[in-house]
């Protein structure tokens, strides 16, 4: 009986406590904003959902402190991190709801079809903007386009073994009949072939070199120790992949010959190519590749941590065990999922199944490493390797002469900020397809911004790139309107971001840098207004990112690198047909369908005026970069008016005399940055009539700038409103690469100001 | 004289070690740490306790910090036998936050905790963080121990490690017959030639000392120079290795292994280091080497980049005194003349226009007019080449010459003395000759060992503008890459040189001037 009764009671305390409980942990309503408010957070602790029409209307605080002196030195992160959540679902939900979606889908088409209408209603929210991409610049060139590998991920792109070099300038009307026929000719394995015709037919010679610059000397020759793209660049002409992209962006076998997947997805085996040889810089044979020399690559690889083994971790391809040998917890390197079953069958395992693992064989990461010829010059592996590395006798990697050579090329002359010569390998498997039998490449450290275009005239290089003065030369002697064309751009996206949860109003590591002039009234009515998804939009399509771009790249090229969606329109393509439900409608995208178009499909059909794919652009040939596919004033106003309604009724009133302030910090030091800062300022203040105030915080110089935005690790840190200050490029085949980093816990989510 | 010149030496010894103590100061303690990751790829890639761990290891590449996570702890204990496998395999896991520890893993990580804290380090562990709700961020908890650097021991671990001397104990391996043979007749030529030699087993290289018939004939390996090890512009090469070693092409020539194989190769047999093992390791190995002494550098083409700035810097200098002297005198001695206006206008152009201006204008001026090759190409045996960024470094150090030549001899024409021998009646250029021009060149000749020995250190500009493969950029690329060790290595052969120079200059002037004079006892 006695006991029966405690237990009651104790039952009552424990519920009466998990109701205090969820009551503390419910976000604190600013339900009387007045003088007493002292919590920095308190403006942010709202519910954010403003267009919920039960909200009741607010009063915004009226208090001229300044947030910075408000905030003083010292606030809660946790208080931060409470309604960080609530304020992703209201914003970013949709967008979550359909990628969920597309990330169930195993049908690789189907799924990067659901990626990309998830991609629309990202690019909706209006919460980023695409911005900018590198690349398209004005060019002349000798080199048949897509006559190298094509990925817009991995390292095959920058492969130069099968380019097929004219000896004069390639004229522009054939430039662009050859990218038309790629474009028709993609996926067919014909397009090699038939360009060669093509130019035998227009009377091109091909030669057997190319010459070109470069800006950056490798700093290692062990690939697998650096993250540096310079390095890069210059070592994978020296080794190979199992599997590599072609001319048309298809996987085709290189070092492995086939390959199995378990029906679970876990465990990749790969067939290796016998009789396959390592040579030293000197072409002498040292051994025969075999699938040992990937296991000792991927040890060396965790062994090394150069920086991109997180390519082989969770982050990446999720090699069985991988973290843990890099954090130290598993020592025995077999029971990392990488095994050598025989001479010539190499196994993956990995830790849940991952549709893009193939996509990413083409990465330096799982190429082989000549385990014996590592072990004469002074390698070795495990616990000892960081010891052992500070020596002299470790010689691995140090010069081009310390490595064993699989692919290509090998390396004859590597002298710094001088050149570096690539000599077709003797023992190469595959030299048959060797074109280019000697290449070159020349330091040039842009002094001289003439020398380029002089070099590629004489003949001295195969191809430049033109900046402003020359090309104003290249245009005065008509080579230009004979030669010239527009680069491809990358696969980088930068973009222009919203802070949705700001709590930062000067510089994390230095209260007195980067502050705000923003009251709490200010910061209140800011935080309210960037939560309403019809005021970003506002805001993003009053920005001119034309005017933007060119106070970087120059007038005349302005548009060439702007980007319109995040993931860039043309990093994959439909292989087969697919029928997706967009907006209830069954819509069927034929093969060979760029992702760009699907998301454009999905964009019209919500009716939203943002343009990511354009069948006009290029020249005819589609494209979704080299236009502003945004800025639109008729309708960024129209949005604006509806923000306004919509921000009234929660007490946050828009109007010229009482605007809205959005904190955009830039370094002032550098003179094309400040340009473009007021840029955007012009056009968003022009636009949307002076209702919108883009306020520019001065850094004193990169660090500052870098301080309110790259370096300040959590959302809690970030200090702006809308900020640049990040780009983000690929690390395999698949979108998702890229919209990942918007979910909850991805690498961009804190960029958006939420931990 | 001896005891003034050690004298002199000791202080420039003790000058070095205090400008490498501030440019350690300043490196390693003044900069923003932050500042290695602006440009970094991988950072971005980052987040949370990863990206921590990440600045850690990297501040330690860099060599600003000593970083020992938990997991080395442990892995170390299990090397020396103090734990088993599966004690270590246990007591590495560590738990979300420090209460979720198991008992095993408490007790290490205390014993962890109060080992580096004795040492000075300081042990931070950072939670995993939270779960439970949407925006989560993967990721470990992390636990481990760091310091910065003490600088006096850095500073006294640079010195101790800036000179190496081999030794028949470099290889910790079990070796027959250590030791060092001396031989008239060198084994790499396979003719028995006289060709004396020091051959050492169990020291690092093989070959201590030899001689061939490449300057400066006489080669050793017994010492070495460890100026400062590379970790961003040549990864684990030391500045010094990379100033020295020959540049270019591959130059093969017939070798004969010890093995008796002989074929094309760029392999420098004297050049041979212990590697333990690594003949058994490779193919290449066995069929041409019969000891372990297996790792060689190659003959290139080229020349090392102190060789390229010193040939090119050395013959600017040479041209310079030759002309800017003698036109001095000339200009002082037609003052305000025609040609005394003339070369004034062109002193003051140097002066005036910006050092990149005139040597642009040098470059189009000779590739255009005077057709010479504007590349510096090291694989063309034209010498012209060499012409242009000879002659870009020689003018402006004409114009100064010019500038103090004049100067001084201007000043001594007004002095007491030469007012006096005019007054006895010698001829002006008896005056010249006698007089002035040998009180005049006495602070000119001070500058005669600087400039020498500074042409090793290269010319920014002029090397950049023509593409010399030469020395010059060394420290700006450092500087630009954060290179820390090579920023002090080079810090450190510039300031010996300017040392060194300065006291050969004072040597030289009291040779011209007998008035000069460093023993007391003449005084």
């Amino acid at each position: 009986m006695k006991s029966g009764y405690w237990k009651k009671l104790l039952a009552l305390v424990l519920a009466s406590v998990l109701l205090f409980g969820v009551a503390a942990c419910k976000p604190d309503k600013p339900a009387e904003p007045s003088k007493e408010q002292t919590k920095a957070s308190e403006p942010e602790g709202s519910d954010p959902v403003e267009s919920d029409p039960v909200e009741p209307v607010e009063t915004a605080p009226d208090d001229d402190t300044l947030m910075a002196i408000k905030l003083g030195e010292v606030t809660e992160p946790e208080n931060h991190i409470a309604n960080c959540d609530a304020i992703y679902d209201a914003q970013l939900g949709e967008y979550l709801e359909y990628y969920e979606k597309a990330l169930e889908e195993d049908d690789l088409n189907l799924r990067w079809a659901l990626q990309a209408i998830a991609e629309a209603k990202f690019l909706e929210s209006g919460v980023i903007l695409p911005a900018t991409t590198q690349g398209g610049t004005n060019s002349i060139s000798r080199v048949v386009p897509y006559s190298t590998y094509f990925a817009l991920w991995g390292n095959d792109a920058d492969k130069v073994h099968t380019a097929l070099v004219a000896t004069e300038l390639i004229k522009k009307e054939d430039r662009e009949a050859l990218k038309a026929m790629w474009n028709d000719l993609k996926g067919t394995g014909t397009y090699y072939e038939e360009a060669k015709k093509f130019m035998a037919d227009k009377g091109y010679e091909l030669k057997d070199e190319w010459t070109y610059f470069y800006t950056s000397d490798p700093k290692t020759w062990d690939y697998l120790a650096t993250y540096y793209s310079a390095d890069s660049e210059a070592i994978l002409l020296t080794i190979d992949g199992l599997y590599s992209y072609d001319q048309e962006g298809v996987l085709q076998p290189s070092l492995a010959t086939d390959y199995e997947v378990s029906d679970d997805g876990l465990k990749y085996t790969f067939k290796l190519r016998e009789g396959v040889k390592w040579v030293d810089s000197q072409g002498r044979e040292v051994a025969e590749m075999v699938a040992d020399d990937f296991v000792a690559a991927m040890q060396h690889l965790l062994d090394a941590k150069g920086g991109l083994e997180y390519l082989v971790t969770s982050a990446g391809a999720g090699i069985l065990n991988a973290e843990e040998y890099l954090a130290g917890e598993v020592t025995d390197f077999d029971e990392v999922g990488v095994k050598a079953l025989d001479e010539y069958t190499l196994e993956y395992t990995l830790t849940k199944p991952c549709s893009f693992f193939m996509s990413m064989l083409s990465y330096n990461v799982f190429a082989p490493m000549c385990r014996t010829y590592y072990d004469s010059m002074g390698g070795v592996f495990g616990s000892d390797f960081e010891d052992v590395k500070a020596e002299d006798s470790y010689k691995y990697g140090k010069s081009p002469d310390a490595i064993a050579y699989i692919g290509p090329y090998l390396v004859t002359n590597s002298t710094a900020e001088t050149k570096i010569v690539f000599e077709a390998n003797p023992n190469y498997w595959n030299k048959d397809a060797v074109t280019i039998k000697k290449n070159t490449w020349l330091f040039n450290d842009g002094s001289d911004p003439m020398k380029p275009y002089n070099d590629c005239m004489a003949g001295v290089v195969d191809g430049c790139g033109l900046n402003p003065s020359s090309y104003e030369v290249a245009k005065g002697d008509g080579n230009f309107e004979k030669y010239g064309y527009v680069s491809g751009t990358t696969a980088v996206t930068f973009s222009i971001f919203f802070n949705l949860n700001r709590n930062a109003f000067m510089n994390s590591n230095d209260a007195t840098k980067c502050v705000s002039t923003q009251t709490v009234t200010d910061a209140w009515r800011t935080h309210r207004a960037i939560n309403n998804k019809h005021f970003r939009l506002a805001f993003m399509y009053s920005l001119d990112r034309a005017t933007y771009n060119a106070q970087t790249v120059g007038e005349d090229v302005k548009f060439n690198s702007l980007r319109n969606s995040y993931v860039p329109w043309n990093f994959v393509s439909l292989d087969e047909d697919v029928v997706v439900d967009i907006n209830g409608t069954e819509t069927n995208f034929p093969a060979g369908t760029w992702y760009g178009e699907i998301v454009q499909a999905q964009l019209d059909a919500d009716g939203y005026p943002i343009v990511v794919y354009n069948p006009e652009a290029d020249n005819g040939l589609g494209s979704g970069d080299g236009y502003d596919g945004w800025f639109n004033p008729d309708a960024a106003v129209e949005e604006l008016n509806i923000a306004i309604d919509e921000l009234a009724k929660v007490g946050v009133e828009i109007s010229k005399e009482n605007p809205i302030k959005i904190d955009y910090p830039y370094p002032k030091a550098s003179e094309s940055f400040s340009k473009k800062a007021n840029a955007l300022k012009q056009s968003v203040e022009g636009v949307l009539d002076g209702k919108v105030v883009f306020n520019l915080v001065p850094a004193e110089d990169f660090i500052e700038w870098y301080y309110t935005s790259y370096y300040a690790a959590t959302g809690y840190e970030k200090n702006y409103d809308i900020s640049d200050a990040s780009g983000w490029g690929p690390d395999y085949g698949d979108p998702a690469t890229y919209l990942n980093t918007y979910l909850p816990g991805g690498d961009m989510v804190n960029g958006i100001g939420l931990d | 004289m001896t005891k003034y010149i050690l004298k002199r030496l000791l202080h420039g010894i003790f000058s070095i070690v205090i400008v490498i103590l501030i440019v350690m100061m300043l490196i390693f303690g003044l900069m923003n740490r932050q500042l290695i990751f602006a440009q970094d790829p991988v950072f971005n890639k980052m987040t949370g306790n990863q990206e921590t761990v990440y600045k850690y290891n990297r501040w330690k590449e860099y060599g600003y910090l000593d970083y020992v996570p938990y997991a080395e702890y442990l892995q170390s204990l299990l090397d020396e036998g103090k734990i088993d496998e599966n004690t270590h395999k246990k007591a590495v896991k560590i738990g979300a936050n420090p209460k979720k520890d198991s008992e095993l893993a408490k007790q290490y990580i205390d014993e962890f905790t109060k080992l580096y804290e004795s040492k000075g380090f300081k042990v931070i562990r950072i939670d995993a963080p939270d779960t439970g709700r949407r925006i989560q961020r993967s990721g470990n908890a992390i636990l481990f121990a760091t310091r910065d650097k003490p600088l006096f021991h850095r500073l006294y671990t640079y010195f101790a490690r800036l000179i190496s001397i081999d030794n028949i104990h470099y290889a910790k391996e079990d070796i027959e017959d250590r030791g060092l043979t001396f031989t008239w007749h060198d084994p790499y030529y396979q003719d028995g030639r006289f060709a004396p030699a020091v051959m050492g087993n169990g020291t690092q290289y093989k070959y201590l000392l030899y001689v061939n018939n490449e300057f400066p004939y006489i080669h050793q390996n017994l010492i070495t120079i460890n100026l400062g090890r590379s970790f961003v512009v040549n990864r684990g090469v030391d500045v010094f290795t990379t100033m020295t070693k020959s540049q270019g092409t591959l130059a093969p020539r017939t070798v004969t292994y010890p093995t008796g194989l002989t074929e094309r190769s760029a392999d420098d047999l004297h050049s041979a280091t212990y590697q333990p093992r690594s003949r058994e390791a490779s193919r290449i190995n066995v069929e041409r080497f019969d000891d372990d002494y297996t790792v060689v550098n190659t003959f290139k083409a080229g020349k090392s980049k102190l060789g390229y700035s010193f040939i090119i810097g050395i013959i600017a200098t040479a041209i310079a005194y030759g002309l800017g002297i003698p036109i001095g005198i000339a200009m002082a001695r037609h003052k305000d003349g025609l040609f005394d206006k003339i070369s004034t206008v062109y002193i003051v152009f140097i002066i005036a226009v910006p050092s990149l201006a005139y040597i642009f204008l040098f470059k189009a001026l000779g590739g255009k007019l005077l057709k010479l090759p504007t590349t510096f190409d090291m694989d063309s045996d034209n010498l012209k080449m060499y012409f242009l960024p000879i002659i870009s470094l020689a003018l402006p150090s004409i114009a100064n010459l010019m500038k103090w030549t004049r100067r001084y001899m201007i000043d001594q024409m007004n002095s007491d003395y030469v007012k006096f021998a005019r007054a006895e009646g010698f001829s002006e250029s008896q005056i010249f000759r006698k007089h002035v021009l040998k009180n005049a060149i006495i602070p000119i000749t001070h500058g005669i060992p600087g400039s020498i020995l500074f042409a090793m250190t290269g010319a920014i500009i002029t090397e950049r503008v023509y593409v010399v493969p030469g020395a010059g950029n060394l420290l700006t690329t450092a500087i630009n890459a954060y290179d820390n060790y090579v920023i002090v290595g080079v810090t450190l052969f510039y300031a010996t040189l300017s040392v060194v120079s300065l006291i050969m200059g004072d040597i030289l002037m009291s040779l011209v001037d007998p008035r000069i004079t460093y023993t007391k006892k003449a005084r």
